[in-house]
């Protein structure tokens, strides 16, 4: 059996991180979302939206970061 | 209001900077920041095109949130960069290909028919795209420049930035044809170009904050007074909107060629899983603010894809508007020019080269192949240019911006399920993936383009409304009644669906031939096998100054000498040109790829070279690493069922020796026993007439009767044992065809006499059907003798008789022998065919109870049995059974068989 390296666990992430994104980004979650609240003046959709976006490019610079690092470490 | 002179000057002079910015990146190239990931970031970019930098805004002015569909679906590609574009750049660099067509042909063997059928579709969805450009430049003109009068016609307009793009392109994209040697002038304006519109796009998004309206809150109150109701807008198209703009950012040309093409370093691209989805993120912040603005300040009635334009206007800031028009310039220009290389490389590579082979069908290739693609290039670009600015003139004009952007992107879409499958699925072949092309493109054609199209066609017009010939279910915008989807989700129901279901249709259909299993190794596994370990599988020749020849014409004298010294000293060869093996034929092949694509270089090489001969047994053993490791522990596995499986014969084996042994001890015992009593009475017997001189005659000779009595049966006895160990081993009876009825018969006419005196009659029935057996005719016999005459000995009747019968029932001659004596009791069933066994029946017999026991034996020898039939009170009846032997066997006569010998003496 292969064992759990951290790229290869790092790697899981990587390709499972977009369908989770997807999953947030279309209805029913962001149904959710789409009422007339808003948040500081701003409708609320609006704010989660660009917040999700906000979170996968950070969540896509810290694993651009870790992989490239586990890369360097398992050179392979 | 900027004059028209200032808005010329500015545009003249940042294309001035752009030529330049260009032409010094050219001189210096592999320097420094030229080769950063932050260029190369900059430069995927291109995604952004004036659709982005106009069109969002219309977009959002009229659908509100939709228009972050369009940059959401690129950020989550980029964030799963790891899975699927780091494999594309690692496939480009080992395969050297030029384009997403070069790619998709290089993939399903090589093949030019899927080269230039991705290449036409490219084209189709291409043209109408860089028609937009060239329509936002010219309506930006006239917005910032005043009305239309002033600029002059707008057609002349179009013309004059068509032909300063093709010029530019032309520099600065056809230097070389070798896809190695990237576009550094290119990438550098393009990285410019890329800021530009960044600064533009927030320039006047700040306008619009904190100039027109009075900060984020007022912004939030205007989003929120012109937007839709956020209820509406999340459905299918919302869905289907993130799915195709990710698809777009993969399979556009333009795309392919700054993402996977132009890339230098692939860890360049650990920046941009990041840095390109926040350069969308900054991109779109300002879109919804600009909509809200340009919604509540401009009157009613204006176009909201000039917002970005009329607004600073309309605020009195021609210095915002001046640069949002360079943005919008920027944008516009960046995708032509990549745009134009992309396809340029693509139609002379994948449509003019194997035009031109095709019609040169000689064993060489003629000419300067270098010079033909370059002037192939220069004029497809120039063509392209021309068609976009015919689309522009005389093109439907009802489509608005974003339109005609997601009607190209559903077009290059359907080079994804060929491209994953590239990628993914190892089975995936040429005819699945020119099958789902074709049709996933005739669909998009029928279904989206030509309505776009033809709009305003009578005679298309009828179609729509009530389709072809009438057929209702065919109607574009409803095929086979589909009216609940928008006209863009039904084409990309309908195209994509039917694309992905013929490709794994048409890929299931037949096996790889051996081209394709090699390419499908090299893609599908490009980061387990290194690909020189599969292409050494290539087996052809050529003369080393054959193939100098051939790669000059293709690459300039100088580069093909470069080429053939540096690999000779690569490898250690003193000469000049290296020894033209296998490997070295490859490495040409792969370098010419990178000039005319993988379908052409292959052709080529060929005609030197002679075709490839793969062969598969080694390929299939090197394909798959997994594969081996698999067989490997399948072959331990099946080794230790082997041994499993000796194993348990070994212990079967033994435990049948074990049995043997304990009947062999109680033979032993059970013979000693039957020779302990009649040596007894002998021994017994002979010591009195030794010791007792006062014996009568008449005792005497009783005495002496009785121990030659006991000597014979002695004798006997150790006959039969000899016997019995004689047919157990099986020898001294050999096997052949012969007619059980003659046995029989000779059975019963030596029981005859034993019958008489004994008053038992015998009634006989046979059949008269023959039948042949496999035996030995003495010892059947012997069987059929011991049998009867057990039934006449032992028949205790008053008017005892024995009945003899034979039939054939499937297969078996069934000869069954019944007394109507007082048959067999239950206890003796049991035990009469145990060695040394008699019935319990008292009788003068003087047998050692082995015959049965022999009979049985041999009658199994020849495959049948003996049995014990009936064993009532009324008579016993036993059941001798032997398998008849093939027809064809039987030709053995009866009277082939005559018996010559006295027959044995009954046991």
């Amino acid at each position: 059996m292969a064992k759990l390296t951290p790229l290869r666990r790092l790697k899981d992430i990587a390709a499972i991180a977009p369908i989770f994104g997807f999953l947030l980004l279309i209805p029913p979650v962001i149904g959710l979302f789409a009422t007339e609240a808003t948040v500081f003046g701003a409708p609320l959709v609006l704010v989660y939206l660009f917040a999700i976006w906000l979170a996968l490019i950070l969540i896509a610079a810290i694993l651009s970061q870790r992989l490239s690092q586990a890369e360097r470490d398992d050179p392979k | 209001m900027s004059s028209l002179n200032v808005v010329i000057l500015a545009a003249l002079g940042y294309a001035v900077v752009l030529f330049l910015v260009a032409f010094i990146s050219d001189r210096s190239t592999r320097s420094g920041w030229l080769s950063s990931p932050l260029v190369y970031t900059l430069s995927i970019s291109v995604y952004c095109t004036s659709w982005t930098f106009y069109g969002a805004v219309g977009s959002a002015a009229r659908n509100g949130l939709e228009f972050a569909t369009i940059y959401i679906g690129p950020t989550l590609v980029f964030l799963g960069f790891y899975s699927v574009l780091r494999k594309l750049l690692r496939i480009r660099r080992e395969n050297n290909i030029t384009s997403i067509a070069d790619f998709i042909s290089s993939r399903y063997g090589k093949s030019d028919l899927i080269a230039a059928t991705v290449t036409i579709i490219a084209v189709f969805g291409a043209a109408p795209y860089i028609a937009l450009q060239l329509k936002a430049i010219t309506t930006s003109f006239q917005v910032i420049g005043g009305s239309s009068d002033t600029v002059g016609s707008a057609p002349i307009t179009a013309l004059w930035v068509a032909a300063g793009l093709a010029l530019f392109t032309i520099i600065f994209g056809t230097r070389s044809i070798d896809a190695n040697e990237r576009h550094y002038g290119v990438v550098a304006a393009i990285a410019v170009e890329a800021i530009v519109k960044l600064v533009a796009l927030i320039g006047v998004g700040l306008v619009a904050v904190y100039h027109v309206a009075d900060g984020p809150q007022d912004i939030f109150n205007r989003i929120t007074e012109t937007m839709p109701p956020p209820e509406e807008g999340f459905g299918v198209r919302w869905i289907g909107l993130i799915l195709l703009s990710g698809t777009a950012v993969l399979c556009l040309p333009r795309q392919f060629q700054v993402t996977v093409v132009e890339n230098v370093n692939e860890r360049h691209l650990f920046t941009a899983a990041w840095l390109f989805p926040l350069y969308l993120f900054l991109m779109s912040l300002f879109i919804l603010p600009i909509a809200a603005v340009g919604a509540t300040t401009l009157p009613p009635g204006s176009n909201p894809d000039m917002f970005v334009l009329t607004m600073p206007l309309a605020a009195g800031r021609d210095d915002i508007a001046l640069l949002a028009f360079l943005g919008g310039f920027s944008s516009a220009t960046s995708m032509v020019i990549v745009s134009c290389i992309a396809l340029s490389t693509m139609i002379s590579n994948h449509i003019v080269m194997p035009l031109t082979l095709r019609r040169t069908a000689g064993l060489s290739v003629d000419g300067d192949v270098r010079g033909l693609l370059l002037k192939s290039r220069r004029i497809a670009i120039c063509g392209i240019l021309f068609v976009g600015f015919l689309y522009l003139e005389f093109g439907p004009q009802s489509a608005g911006l974003a339109s005609i952007g997601l009607v190209a992107f559903l077009g290059v879409a359907q080079v994804l399920p060929a491209l994953l499958g590239a990628l993914f699925w190892p089975r995936a072949n040429r005819r699945g993936a020119m099958l789902g092309l074709s049709i996933g493109f005739a669909i998009w054609t029928y279904t989206l383009l030509l309505p776009g199209l033809l709009a305003d066609a009578k005679w298309w017009q009828q179609i729509a409304q009530v389709g072809p010939f009438g057929i209702e279910a065919l109607r574009p915008d409803a095929l086979f009644g589909l009216t609940s989807l928008d006209p863009l989700m039904h084409a990309f129901f309908w195209s994509i669906s039917a694309n992905v279901f013929f490709f794994v249709l048409g890929s299931l259909s037949r096996d790889l031939n051996p081209l394709e299993q090699l390419q499908s190794t090299l893609f599908v596994d490009a980061f387990r096998s290194g690909s020189e370990g599969g292409q050494r599988l290539v087996g052809r020749a050529a003369s080393a100054d054959t193939l100098f020849d051939l790669a000059q014409r293709v690459m300039g004298a100088n580069q093909a000498y470069g080429i053939f010294r540096n690999y000779a000293q690569a490898h250690n060869q003193k000469a000049e040109f290296p020894v033209p093996d296998d490997a070295f034929i490859n490495h040409l092949e792969r370098r010419m790829a990178s000039s005319v694509g993988a379908a052409s270089a292959r052709a080529m090489i060929s005609r030197v070279a002679g075709g490839e001969r793969i062969s598969l047994d080694e390929l299939v053993e090197i394909a798959d690493e997994t594969a081996r490791l698999m067989e490997y522990s399948t072959r331990i596995e099946q080794k230790s069922r082997e041994i499993e499986e000796t194993a348990s014969k070994l212990k079967s084996a033994n435990e049948r020796l074990v049995q043997i042994d304990a009947q062999k001890d109680e033979f032993l015992s059970q013979v000693s026993h039957e020779l302990r009593t009649p040596m007894t009475s002998i021994r017994s017997f002979s010591e009195i007439l030794a010791q007792n001189d006062r014996i009568d005659d008449d005792k005497s000779r009783y005495f002496m009767d009785i121990i030659h009595d006991e000597s014979v049966r002695l004798t006997r006895l150790l006959d039969e044992i000899l016997d019995i160990g004689a047919v157990e081993r099986g020898d001294d009876f050999p096997v052949t065809l012969i007619d059980p009825m003659v046995a029989l018969k000779r059975a019963v006419d030596a029981c005859r006499g034993l019958a008489a005196s004994a008053k038992v009659t015998i009634i006989e029935h046979h059949t008269d059907q023959p039948a042949v057996t496999l035996a030995n005719q003495d010892r059947l016999t012997q069987v059929f003798i011991n049998i009867i005459s057990n039934a006449i000995k032992y028949n205790d009747a008053v008017k005892p008789e024995i009945e003899i019968e034979t039939t054939i029932i499937t297969g078996t001659f069934l000869t069954s022998v019944s007394d109507n004596g007082s048959g067999v009791s239950e206890h003796d069933a049991t035990l009469i065919f145990d060695k040394f066994s008699r019935g319990s029946k008292p009788t003068n017999e003087k047998g050692a109870g082995l015959g049965l026991a022999i009979s049985r034996t041999i009658a199994r020898k020849f495959g049948g049995d003996v049995v014990l039939a009936r064993a009532s009170q009324t008579g016993a009846k036993f059941n001798i059974t032997l398998p008849i032997a093939s027809e064809d066997h039987n030709q053995t006569n009866r009277d082939d068989t005559l018996y010559t010998k006295p027959l044995a003496e009954s046991v």
